[in-house]
């Protein structure tokens, strides 16, 4: 173990223990820090941490700091406004790694990963006991802060019995990458993402009238509620009243679920504004927004938390996770703009760069690579556009997203409503065309397939992949490497001093003053391009969307939507005046 | 802006200059070729456009028995036409690459008997030797009697011919379905031996 960290002149195992402010920001309580190899252990109560300028220990080049998540701990390092450390190890993050594909995600808390290695732990009711002492109070007795500070140091030791455990099969260097990345999501996490605070209290207050009238208005066209409750054979009669006979059925009932809805309303638009209700009505809690006092939305983003190490942020707190038309309340306060800036087919650039196709790289260099491959491939003429051939576009724009995912040609005729003649054809051209692609994923997949593990490009992997199903592992590429390109650039842009609000999936959402806004979101794409080539080897291009105060933000597929409820609320609101 | 700017990154190389070192190596130890295991044999469908192999060494005339029960063609030993008489067909094999399946299939395309003029073996005999040069369908027309011949509107990518000889692949596609002596089930069963 020491030759591993032998680098290090100091490793300082560390813990705090917080609280949290109205705006969601936490606030430390105390800390515990322990040296691994003099077992110096400094404890600090919040008065002496608050007086501190910088963390009091050696947080330098030559020093370590190991903890088990470390987005809790360097987010107390921003609230004291202490320095970052230059180099951090989160335990958090290599359990994940060490336990990718077989542990379910409720296993990755500091007392699983203890247990699964045969390490003795405290007792999960006493730590929750403790944790609710710590988050009840604002002060405690003399006694209660010396049994906190105790509590905290079981999770020092816990640290430490960890690291030699763990340490054999850490990459460090990989795992330091990895930490720099908790300290982006730190970052991100304090900013947090704007919104209107006063309308999302009035939407909040009104929330169930607001169902309800939007229930009412909606459903005119639909005709499927019996006041808040869904119907199915009311719905079973509207499909027969628009001549929709090919609704999924299983065991003899219609599948009503999210994703089918979501793909039938995909190939039948009149279906939107009722699939939007659905998931306004099954899945939006408004108030489980976390909106601070200073009208930002803070979460978790939880980093590493899929299979694939994309974060995943609840989504039932995090704005950008109930439906498109709640980002609506997404609004930059006076003075400043925000951008929203992606990758464009992100997920295209990977397998194209990776497999080193040409013909896939050329359709991605060209601006439209959908139509490119509609060119390639001969099935539309050289002149072709979106505009004149869009059914075969969007065709071939779901067989290119498709393709990673396994998708079929039977996957293809249902997906886009074509005749499955019509979808062999264009996959047996996907196959023709692309050939060194396809050799590539093969390849990819029966690797991982023999020897158990697929790796993205910087390390994160799955294990277990022997016995996974070929269609997650043919997707691993392509997501593990997103997520990459994410790190990246969130390291990068937090590091330059963006004001990254948060992540979201292929895209950041930033925020600058109007004076500064355009140069940031030049200098955001232009780091996002270099991620985008560090890891795939493509100039991977982006998009930005700005939005400047007084203005908000609004996703395209959610405007009908959110006009709607624009326009119920305001009828409510002079109904009760 | 509510939030503190201020950056607590210690100054240290960009990632962009630390990251190249951290990338690992994708070596891919499994590879997946297919193995031609099966050759189906027989007229390509009718919804199938169809090219064939031109080149001089991938056809053959020889002999082929259709059990027309089991819907099976048997290759005829040279030694055994005579065993089989009429019963065996004349025939030239051609290799064909079909799309959209990608597959390639053996087609025994039988030649016309006594010289009498038969304009459904004709036709087929035209659209396997149009194949050498572009794709083409055959779809037959019962009423007319002969197969029409179809070119593909647009143009079609290449056809994606096996690396193997034509010999091994007429012993995969013709793998347990070869005639070479008296006591074979099918000569035993035309002599009514069983």
């Amino acid at each position: 173990m020491i030759e591993k960290l032998q680098r290090f002149r100091e490793v300082w195992n560390v813990d705090f223990e917080f609280g949290s402010d109205s705006n969601l920001h936490p606030i430390p309580v105390c800390m515990v820090a322990r040296e691994l190899f003099t077992r110096r252990e400094i404890r600090a109560w919040k008065d002496e941490l608050q007086a501190m300028f910088r963390a009091p220990f050696d947080v330098g080049p030559e020093a370590l700091l190991v903890t088990y998540n470390a987005v809790a701990e360097l987010s107390c390092f921003l609230a004291l406004r202490w320095p970052f450390p230059h180099n951090a190890l989160d335990l958090y993050v290599e359990h994940r790694l060490q336990t990718n594909a077989f542990l379910p995600k409720n296993q990755n808390n500091l007392l699983a990963a203890l247990a699964m290695r045969g390490l003795a732990h405290i007792d999960a009711s006493e730590k929750t006991s403790m944790r609710q002492l710590i988050m009840s109070r604002t002060s405690w007795s003399p006694a209660e802060q010396k049994a906190i500070l105790d509590y905290c140091a079981t999770d020092v030791d816990a640290g430490e019995a960890l690291l030699p455990v763990m340490l054999p099969s850490i990459d460090l260097p990989a795992a330091l990458y990895r930490a720099r990345y908790m300290a982006a999501v730190a970052c991100m996490e304090h900013i947090g993402v704007p919104v209107d605070a006063p309308l999302y209290r009035r939407m909040t207050s009104d929330w169930e009238r607001l169902k309800l009238a939007l229930i009412r208005d909606v459903d005119v066209n639909y005709g499927v509620y019996e006041e808040k409750h869904f119907r199915t054979n009311r719905f079973a009669d509207y499909l027969a009243r628009q001549n929709i006979n090919d609704w999924p059925v299983k065991s003899g009932n219609l599948v009503l679920d999210r994703d089918t809805f979501r793909s039938q309303a995909q190939i039948r638009p009149q279906l939107e504004q009722l699939r939007q209700l659905r998931t306004t009505l099954n899945e939006l809690r408004l108030t489980d927004l976390r909106i601070g006092a200073d009208g930002r939305n803070r979460c978790s983003l939880f980093p590493f938390w899929t299979a694939t190490g994309r974060n995943q942020p609840p989504p039932t707190q995090f704005i950008f996770g109930p439906a498109r038309w709640c980002r609506g309340l997404i609004r930059p306060p006076e003075g400043y703009g925000l951008a929203y800036v992606d990758w464009s087919a992100q997920e295209f650039a990977i397998m194209a760069g990776l497999s080193g196709d040409e013909q896939l790289i050329k359709a991605y260099e060209n601006s439209d690579p959908y139509m490119q491959f509609a060119r390639d491939t001969k099935l539309a003429p050289p002149n072709a556009t979106k505009h004149s051939h869009p059914e075969i576009r969007n065709a071939c724009k779901r067989v290119l997203l498709g393709v990673p995912y396994g998708m079929t040609p039977q996957g293809l005729a249902m997906a886009v409503k074509i005749p499955l003649a019509d979808a062999r054809e264009i996959y047996a051209r996907h196959r023709a065309t692309y050939r060194r692609f396809w050799l590539w994923a093969d390849d990819r997949l029966t690797t991982a397939q023999f020897s158990g593990e697929i790796h993205s490009e910087f390390g994160w992997k799955q294990l277990g992949t022997s016995g996974t199903e070929s269609g997650a592992l043919k997707n691993f590429p392509a997501q593990a490497n997103g997520a990459e390109m994410m790190r990246i650039a969130a390291i990068a842009a937090t590091e330059a001093g963006i004001e990254v609000c948060c992540p979201v999936h292929d895209a950041f959402l930033i925020a600058a003053p109007l004076d500064r806004l355009e140069a940031d979101v030049t200098h955001m794409r232009d780091l996002m391009t270099r991620a985008g080539r560090t890891v795939s080897g493509l100039n991977v291009r982006t998009d930005a969307v700005i939005v400047c105060h007084p203005a908000r933000f609004m996703d395209d597929a959610g405007a009908p939507m959110w006009n709607r409820v624009m326009k119920l609320l305001n009828g409510l609101t002079q109904a009760a005046a | 802006m509510p939030t503190d700017p201020t950056v607590p990154f210690p100054a240290r190389p960009s990632i962009f200059d630390d990251i190249e070192a951290l990338r690992q190596a994708t070596d891919l130890t499994a590879t997946t070729r297919e193995i031609m295991s099966h050759l189906p044999i027989g007229r390509p469908g009718k919804e199938e456009f169809f090219r064939t192999n031109p080149r001089p060494d991938m056809s053959l005339v020889a002999y082929v028995y259709e059990d027309k029960t089991e819907r099976k063609q048997y290759f005829v030993a040279p030694n055994m036409r005579d065993t089989m008489g009429l019963y065996a067909r004349q025939v030239l094999i051609s290799v064909l690459f079909t799309w959209p399946s990608r597959v390639t299939r053996i087609y025994p395309v039988p030649l016309a008997l006594d010289g009498r003029a038969n304009p459904w073996l004709e036709t087929a005999r035209d659209a396997v030797e149009k194949a050498k040069k572009e794709w083409v369908k055959m779809v037959p027309d019962q009423r007319a009697g002969f197969y029409r011949i179809f070119m593909p509107s647009g143009d079609l990518p290449e056809p994606e011919w096996s690396d193997k000889t034509f010999s091994e692949l007429l012993e995969t596609a013709f793998r347990g379905l070869v005639i070479t002596s008296d006591d074979h089930p099918v000569v035993r069963q035309l002599q009514g031996l069983t």
